[in-house]
């Protein structure tokens, strides 16, 4: 069973002429002790799609299930399986860093002993005493995730987790995510737009654009590899590439992401429709590509132009 | 769960610095009020001098409105009369209307057999009322005949139709005030009292008819307009509706919580300004009768007497009057202070969810809450405050104050109810 399970999710702000459709049909899963990042430039409806999913706005259409709960119709169950900071960490600015874990303490009937662990893991110490709103950025950060994780949830939404942390305050997280992912307790939904970030840490990647996914991969697709061919006769290269795998033509050379055919018999292919190979380049194919392919490149196209 | 953070709520707005100040805020306000009230009352100890003086005052003020009044009334004459002619008309109309009305107070004090001290008030209150009963025609006609009748019985054709109202009215008053000097005297009750009495009961009294009316309104709106909106506005939200509440729940609680701290701002520190002047001043009497009347309490202010009081009484009302003592009086004001308050944190938690800005909170219930207390108390003015209305239905619906509680309570949990609907479907956070 999947711990999270969106199912044609839509929002829109505004009314009339201004209507803006910040998430249109959105659908996505997260199976149970799976990583999944979700990517997009600012606008794209991240943010929009966590906040819905984090009880914080209601959708124009849509279900979402947590851990089999209907988020709609059995709100308390759903939410019990859930944590998460959303945009920036929500704290009740009055109060102290120990009431806020006390509150969650209460809330969430957790065991002294573990909101003493997540106290050690924050690191926050004596600050702890102090009122939140005296907090800088990375402390409430810490907080935040303290009170996320004492809960031990069973779904973790993170938007922007490392913002504000210092790269000691990175690292850490980031080794206690892979703890946690070690572990398969917890299902995690996180945006960032530290790609290598998202990278390290996601076994699914999720690209959202103009409230649309467009592409969903695994992380080890992410890191195939690829070439980049500069030819005498491009198009006509590209024609007899087509039968090899996914050929596009970008920056003026061919990208060829192979299957499992090997790279001899494709340039054979090429040699024996008469043209010349004039540079041939091996790349990974980063994150950052694929990236950089859907938001500035345009939608790939698969085949000969 | 949603007990839980119900305390939450009261725990978090009991250490807010707001309402701490505001506490310390209505403590120092009480305590200013008894200080004053304790100089007043050693400044003057001859009461009744001083309500005397204060009924002199009344009755030459009066005298200056009847030539106004009458130089307006005589605008009518001026086109056929000399201004002259006019002024020596107005004159005897005047003395006669004086003459009349003393001698018809003289009778019915001898008549009666009632204290002549307080002939001052009475000849005040019934001069404001007959001053303008003399229509010139009647009164000729009334003279012409030689009748010589008093005025409250000149049966007179008026034009306005207010007069023959004001008529009964006047009449109405002269045979409840004596009614009422009768009660006294049967019951030796003392009439004029120290207005300034710093004694606990009569101190928590005298709090409750002064400052009541606008204190209640203003310390609900700063306490409750932003419970909402400031959440909405620092983020605390986030971490509270993904909590395992419903938000109807979450609305509730608030609301409850409100309602708590309200009581309690208010209760505590007029608990101790009782405390601090049972101690210094002592309890006072906690039997002395206050008005409990089908007429306005809130006006018995601090140099009327219960004759300006009763004077002033609807003569249509049907509900008897009475006295109550003080401490049954400030038992009986409770519940009616806590349902004002219930149906304030109603209105004002409703306003706080459908806005996101805190000025704006404030200011949206400010806007509305004073004016439509104002128009309330100008509408029921003449209202009750008596619990006997209870009995019937038609007095709370219609004419009671504490009909209008009634009401006020009822639109209390419309804006619960609806503003739990409207909360569950909202977008807090954009």
């Amino acid at each position: 069973m999947n711990m999270l399970e969106i199912e044609g999710l839509g929002k829109s702000f505004g009314h009339g002429r201004g209507k803006i459709a910040a998430v249109a049909d959105v659908s996505l899963a997260v199976g149970t002790g799976e990583f999944v990042g979700f990517v997009g430039p600012n606008g794209s409806g991240k943010t929009t799609t966590l906040k819905i999913i984090a009880n914080l706005i209601w959708p124009d259409v849509g279900k979402i299930s947590i851990n089999g709960y209907d988020l709609f119709k059995q709100r308390k169950s759903a939410l019990g399986c859930l944590a998460g900071i959303v945009e920036n960490p929500g704290l009740f600015s009055g109060l102290t860093g120990m009431a806020h874990l006390d509150f969650i303490r209460g809330m969430r009937k957790v065991k002294k002993s573990r909101m003493d662990e997540c106290i050690e893991l924050s690191g926050l110490g004596k600050h702890l005493r102090r009122k939140a709103q005296e907090y800088s950025l990375g402390m409430k950060q810490r907080l935040a995730l303290a009170m996320c994780l004492m809960t031990d949830p069973k779904l973790l939404i993170l938007d922007e987790p490392t913002n504000g942390l210092d790269p000691t305050g990175v690292l850490e997280l980031r080794e206690m995510l892979a703890i946690m992912k070690n572990e398969g307790k917890v299902s995690l939904l996180f945006s960032s737009h530290m790609l290598g970030e998202v990278e390290k840490l996601a076994d699914r990647i999720v690209y959202i654009r103009r409230g649309h996914i467009i592409k969903e991969q695994g992380s080890m697709e992410a890191n195939a590899t690829y070439f980049l061919l500069d030819t005498s006769d491009n198009p006509k290269a590209m024609e007899a590439l087509a039968p090899y795998g996914a050929v596009i033509f970008t920056d003026g050379r061919i990208k060829l992401t192979l299957g499992t055919t090997p790279l001899d018999a494709v340039i054979e292919a090429v040699r024996t429709q008469g043209v010349a190979i004039t540079d041939i380049q091996k790349r990974t194919y980063d994150l950052e590509a694929v990236y950089e392919e859907l938001y500035r490149g345009g939608t790939p196209v698969v085949g000969v132009e | 769960m949603l007990w839980r953070y119900f305390l939450f709520e009261i725990k978090q707005q009991c250490t807010s610095l707001k309402t701490i100040v505001l506490t310390l805020s209505l403590f120092l306000l009480f305590l200013g009020f008894m200080l004053y009230s304790a100089y007043m009352h050693r400044a003057a100890p001859d009461y009744r001098a001083t309500a005397l003086r204060a009924a002199e005052v009344e009755a030459s003020n009066i005298i200056q409105m009847i030539r106004l009044e009458q130089l307006h009334y005589g605008m009518d004459f001026r086109m056929y009369r000399p201004q002259a002619e006019l002024d020596a008309l107005f004159t005897m109309v005047n003395e006669d209307v004086r003459r009349i009305a003393a001698q018809r107070i003289n009778l019915t004090y001898e008549r009666e057999g009632l204290d002549p001290a307080w002939e001052r008030f009475l000849t005040a209150s019934v001069l404001r009322h007959e001053r303008l009963l003399v229509n010139f025609y009647a009164w000729r006609e009334a003279r012409a005949e030689g009748l010589g009748v008093p005025v409250t019985y000149i049966d007179f054709d008026d034009p306005t139709m207010y007069y023959p109202y004001r008529l009964r009215y006047t009449e109405a008053s002269l045979i409840r005030t004596i009614l009422f000097y009768r009660y006294l005297q049967n019951n030796a009750i003392p009439v004029i009292y120290s207005p300034y009495d710093p004694s606990a009961f009569r101190l928590m009294y005298r709090i409750n008819m002064t400052l009541g009316l606008f204190v209640l309104p203003l310390l609900v709106v700063f306490l409750s307009a932003d419970i909402f909106s400031k959440e909405s506005e620092r983020g605390g939200y986030k971490v509270l509706l993904m909590q395992p509440l419903s938000r109807a729940g979450v609305y509730v609680a608030k609301l409850a919580s409100s309602f708590v701290i309200c009581l309690a701002v208010l209760a505590l520190p007029l608990g101790m300004i009782f405390g601090v002047a049972a101690v210094i001043f002592g309890l006072g009497d906690g039997n002395y009768l206050v008005p409990f009347n089908p007429t306005d309490v809130q006006r018995a202010t601090a140099y009327e007497t219960a004759a300006q009081v009763l004077a002033r009484l609807d003569l249509y009302t049907a509900i008897p009057e009475g006295f109550i003592t003080v401490a049954e009086y400030l038992l009986w004001i409770i519940p009616v202070v806590a349902l004002y308050i219930f149906f304030m944190v109603g209105f004002t938690v409703f306003v706080s969810m459908l806005v996101r800005d805190n000025v704006f909170a404030l200011a949206a219930s400010l806007g509305i809450v004073l004016p439509g207390l104002m128009l309330a108390e100008f509408i029921w003015e003449r209202a009750l405050w008596n619990p006997i209305a209870y009995a019937d239905i038609n007095y709370i619906i219609i004419n009671g104050y504490t009909g209008f509680l009634w009401y006020l309570v009822l639109w209390a949990v419309a804006f619960i109810i609806v503003g739990m609907g409207w909360f569950r479907r909202k977008d807090i956070i954009c």
